[in-house]
């Protein structure tokens, strides 16, 4: 759906974007993650056709595409339903039903006379997600549509963007919320410093980074001299106590059965639970970031 | 296109920028007559105590010919004052506020959205103008008594001056491009429209200029006289080509520049 070609955006002598080069297939969730002003929004203004590349070249494979900026700008003497209709002018079919159709999808129906000026953020972002689909396009661009917005409001976007997966459409989303990308996308890229860093679908990323790391819980605080002989197994990569707990990375995920029943064996204590560990994405993300592997 | 002078229409309303334009040009061809009949005269005989009727007759107004042409000329400065500082938000306004975005990203095309504008305020403000005019007309007059100014003339005067102001909503809107500040686009198309117009004024083909249209519709003749042909082909030439070069400006411009 998308290809991008080694893009640059220079703002004067600032590169804003270094030789960035992403895929998107069809029908998936993609999230574009990077701190802010790593030239996240620059990319999707790109994207959107806002703004041209300084270099390199963009492929999209539709012509209809939806785009949510981070701060959608109305006019504020507009009612919603107006603003829906005149931006869906164009649309080809029963425009008055398309248009009821997305304010009653995004829950603006009961508002969609009042003045966009009287609008809440939340509301604000709802009615920018309707313009950004009024044309029922394939590719949609959402660039932070959950970053100001309260729990209940994050939520819903979220669940928008699965729905929207679910009719088989495309998603590019920009954000730097990593709990929303591992809830909804399939395949991350990760930008820093208008570069691309990774880029990969997230469940082997989130594999690759992970490593075999499981935390035992004793009934009784483990004899010390007995966990500095398990540190010189061959299988164990470090191990941690406190208390009752310990916490050992092993070197590969098959050591983990033998691991736990090795120890217990071993410390003649017995085992009140396992927890096997994994990093979360925040976790990888500033393994990645901070430019470890 | 329909849909875009739609909701030019809806803005002009509803942000008060018609009623705006409207209020003061009114207000001031109302205000006009009775300064002229009542205000200047009682002014002017406490400035000078004991004057002779004969020239304080000729240092006022008397007659309602005399009035319209008095208030064409209050046009010039009030109403570029007001038109310039109501369509300064015209394309600065929507490229400070970013609220072009969405439309162009919904496939509304930039030469639609320019000529939308263009259109709007420009009808709209020929027709206040001219009405303006006419209110005038008939108020100057009641006070002076009708002088039999044919109503064709005045009518054809307002959309002379009318014409004027079309162009200066191009330039209003050429300046926009240039600038995102609202009130900086005010001052610096004020700047270019005041100074023009002194500047013609120096010049004996000056007549030929737009502010030609300013000097024949004073002379309020019912004939549409051959000097009028250049002052509109120049004024219209000069409309259009500002116009072509917004649409080319907006049109390479980078609308989300931060």
């Amino acid at each position: 759906m998308i290809t991008t070609d080694n893009l640059v955006k220079n703002f004067g002598k600032f590169k804003a974007l270094d030789n960035i080069s992403l895929n998107v297939d069809d029908n998936l969730v993609y999230g574009f993650l990077g701190h802010n002003g790593a030239g996240k929004s620059t990319t999707i203004e790109i994207l959107a056709g806002l703004s041209k590349p300084s270099l390199g070249s963009v492929k999209i494979g539709t012509d209809i595409i939806g785009y949510l900026p981070e701060e959608p700008k109305f006019y504020p003497w507009m009612t919603g339903l107006e603003y829906l209709t005149f931006i869906g002018s164009d649309y080809k079919g029963d425009r008055k039903k398309r248009v009821k159709e997305m304010l009653n999808w995004v829950g603006l129906e009961k508002a969609a006379k009042r003045k966009i000026g009287g609008y809440s953020r939340g509301m604000r972002q709802r009615l920018g997600m309707a313009v950004a689909l009024i044309y029922d396009p394939q590719l949609i661009l959402l660039d932070e549509p959950s970053s100001a917005l309260d729990p209940e409001g994050r939520a819903d976007v979220l669940n928008m963007i699965k729905e929207l997966k679910d009719r088989g459409k495309t998603v590019f989303l920009s954000t730097h919320i990593l709990d929303d990308v591992e809830k909804v996308c399939d395949k991350v890229g990760i930008i820093r410093e208008g570069k691309m860093i990774k880029e990969g679908n997230l469940e082997e990323i989130m594999n690759h980074y992970t490593e075999p790391n499981f935390e035992l819980t004793f009934t009784k605080e483990p004899d010390p001299y007995e966990i500095i002989q398990i540190s010189k197994e061959s299988w164990v990569k470090d191990i941690t106590t406190e208390g009752r707990k310990i916490s050992i990375v092993t070197r590969d995920d098959m050591d983990f059965t033998n691991g736990v029943y090795g120890i217990a064996t071993k410390l003649k204590t017995p085992v009140e639970s396992v927890l096997r560990k994994k990093h979360t994405l925040e976790e990888i993300y500033m393994m990645i970031t901070d430019g470890e592997e | 296109m329909l849909v875009l002078i739609k909701k030019e229409i809806l803005e002009g309303i509803r942000t008060y920028r018609f009623l705006s334009i409207l209020v003061v040009l009114t207000f001031f061809s109302i205000l006009n007559p009775v300064m002229n009949k009542m205000i200047l005269p009682e002014i002017l005989k406490s400035q000078f105590e004991g004057i002779e009727e004969e020239m304080l007759s000729q240092m006022i107004i008397s007659n309602q010919t005399d009035c319209l042409r008095a208030f064409m000329g209050d046009i010039f400065e009030i109403g570029t004052l007001v038109i310039v500082l109501v369509t300064a938000a015209l394309i600065a306004g929507e490229r400070k506020e970013k609220t072009l975005i969405l439309p162009v990203c919904s496939n509304k095309k930039m030469e639609d959205i320019v000529l939308a504008k263009n259109l709007v305020y420009g009808v709209f403000t020929i027709i206040c103008i001219v009405l303006a005019i006419l209110i005038d007309y008939l108020y100057a007059g009641v006070l002076f008594g009708y002088d039999g100014l044919e109503i064709g003339a005045v009518i054809a005067g307002g959309i002379y001056i009318g014409i004027y102001y079309y162009m200066v909503i191009s330039i209003v809107m050429f300046i926009g491009t240039l600038l995102k500040n609202t009130i900086t686009t005010a001052l610096i198309s004020m700047l270019l429209v005041y100074g023009s117009n002194i500047i013609a004024g120096f010049f004996e083909n000056g007549s030929k200029s737009p502010k030609g249209l300013f000097d024949e519709a004073m002379l309020l003749s019912y004939n549409m006289r051959e000097e009028i042909i250049v002052p509109i082909i120049v004024t219209l030439s000069i409309s259009f080509l500002l116009t072509v070069i917004t649409i080319i400006r907006m049109k390479k411009l980078d609308l989300v520049t931060r």
